[in-house]
């Protein structure tokens, strides 16, 4: 049982999908996140070791090594992605109950901006370290990130502006949420942005890439 | 590249050429991901070789320029005026441009091929391919853009001119929504550019920028030591 925990955590930190998987090339023609979830399923191990001491620990040295500036996004991007598929073959037993994402978080962004590969790649990162995303899409208004806020009760809303322009309108968005619930908290993201700026709207934090962001949903219990 | 001229007027010209056309090869976005071309995960440099072999044969991108004369100009330490309407471009900008005599607006665009590559990403949710397609085309709207400031460059030394470097509303402390004014003194749809209600330029990756010309100004490299955007892609792309 250990060999394999072992195997998923390596493929998962590598990005080895699956078997026909060329990347990484030691690992060529050997077994990859899909084969191996599905063999740790069959060898009745729980999924919630698969998911924890497998998956989400072989993510913890991704994170890790971004951190520390031996990989660089697009090799997150690559175990992201190894992630997921095992994420999928997981999804029934999310569904059932018998284990269960790290949270949930609303991603959103703001309203006249219609730039979403930031977004989207935080949202990729954000669900393979085990995070559950309500993804509102681009061009949010106050109301909608409100009515998410109210509907799927989360403690905390993400959300990104590309443009010097769109990045004004997330103040009257901030203020709004903060209005009714002083308790959420608001983390922003987007290339015009700065702390400075976050602290100006009263946003809570302001992140330059999604592994920082990362970090501090799991290190907060959010 | 002068075979590729559509010529507008002795003041406004467009051009449009494609990828072969500009000094950028796919070691030079390898390095600017951050690696060696020894280092780079296979996914990355596969990816990187399709996407820029696919922009190589897809994209045609135009750049083009509209320079205003002394008569139309006046500069000063935070704002210069270019007929009557006055862009208030702050100080880090000003100081670099003041002591021009003329002034020269450029646009460079990739077009709608981006977009279109990027929109099949999004729907495979490809998310590797979207972020390495983003940057691909940011760094090849950055190069076309280098290569129209060396043609005006080129053109401005038989007038005995120089150039200073350039700077786009949108950074170095000029607000974006200054781009409306900006664009309002080009050509409508210069280069097949136009802009959103958010001063968001259509296609995305597109660059503007004024240029300033005199006898005696400089190009100067970017302040970006003095700049709080300590995320802003010209400290990576100059520093």
């Amino acid at each position: 049982m250990e060999n394999i925990i072992k195997q998923l955590s390596y493929c998962i930190e590598k990005g080895k999908v699956n078997i026909s998987s060329n990347h990484p090339s030691e690992l060529a023609g050997k077994p990859g996140v899909t084969e191996l979830t599905n063999e740790a399923l069959k060898l009745k191990i729980k999924p919630e070791v698969i998911l924890n001491d497998g998956l989400l620990s072989g993510m913890k040295v991704v994170g890790e090594k971004f951190r520390d500036g031996i990989i660089f996004l697009p090799e997150v991007l690559i175990s992201a992605k190894a992630m997921n598929a095992a994420m999928e073959i997981l999804r029934p037993y999310f569904i059932t109950g018998q284990i269960k994402l790290k949270g949930k978080i609303i991603l959103g962004t703001v309203e006249g901006d219609l730039h979403d590969i930031g977004k989207n790649i935080v949202k990729m990162v954000l669900e393979g370290a085990g995070w559950e995303i309500v993804d509102l899409g681009i061009n949010v208004s106050a109301d909608k990130f409100i009515d998410a806020i109210s509907r799927h009760k989360v403690n905390v809303v993400g959300m990104s502006a590309l443009l010097s322009t769109t990045m004004l309108n997330m103040s009257n968005i901030v203020k709004k949420i903060k209005t009714q619930f002083p308790d959420v908290k608001i983390v922003l993201g987007g290339a015009p942005l700065t702390r400075e700026f976050a602290k100006s709207i009263n946003a809570d934090y302001y992140f330059p890439d999604p592994q920082s962001f990362l970090d501090y949903l799991d290190n907060n219990h959010i | 590249m002068d075979n590729d001229l559509i010529q507008k007027s002795s003041d406004v010209q467009e051009y449009q050429f494609n990828l072969n056309d500009l000094n950028l090869s796919q070691a030079y976005i390898i390095k600017s991901l951050g690696y060696s071309e020894l280092n780079v995960p296979d996914p990355v440099a596969e990816n990187v070789k399709s996407i820029f072999e696919y922009f190589r044969k897809e994209m045609k991108i135009k750049c083009g320029y509209k320079r205003f004369y002394s008569s139309d100009v006046k500069i000063y330490k935070s704002n210069f005026s270019v007929q009557d309407l006055s862009f208030d471009c702050k100080k880090i900008i000003g100081k670099y441009l003041i002591g021009s005599e003329s002034l020269v607006f450029i646009v460079a665009t990739l077009g709608d091929v981006f977009e279109k590559l990027l929109n099949t990403f999004k729907s495979n949710n490809d998310y590797l391919e979207m972020f390495l397609s983003d940057k691909i085309a940011s760094d090849i709207v950055e190069v076309a853009a280098d290569r129209l400031e060396m043609i005006i460059e080129e053109k401005l030394k038989t007038e005995s001119l120089k150039v200073t470097n350039r700077y786009s509303p949108g950074y170095c402390g000029w607000d974006v929504s200054e781009q409306k004014k900006f664009f309002s003194l080009l050509p409508f749809g210069f280069c097949g550019v136009t802009l959103s209600e958010s001063a968001m330029m259509i296609p995305i990756k597109s660059v503007s920028a004024v240029i300033g010309i005199g006898k005696n100004v400089e190009r100067k490299d970017y302040e970006c030591s003095i700049c709080d955007d300590e995320f802003c892609y010209k400290r990576k792309r100059y520093e």
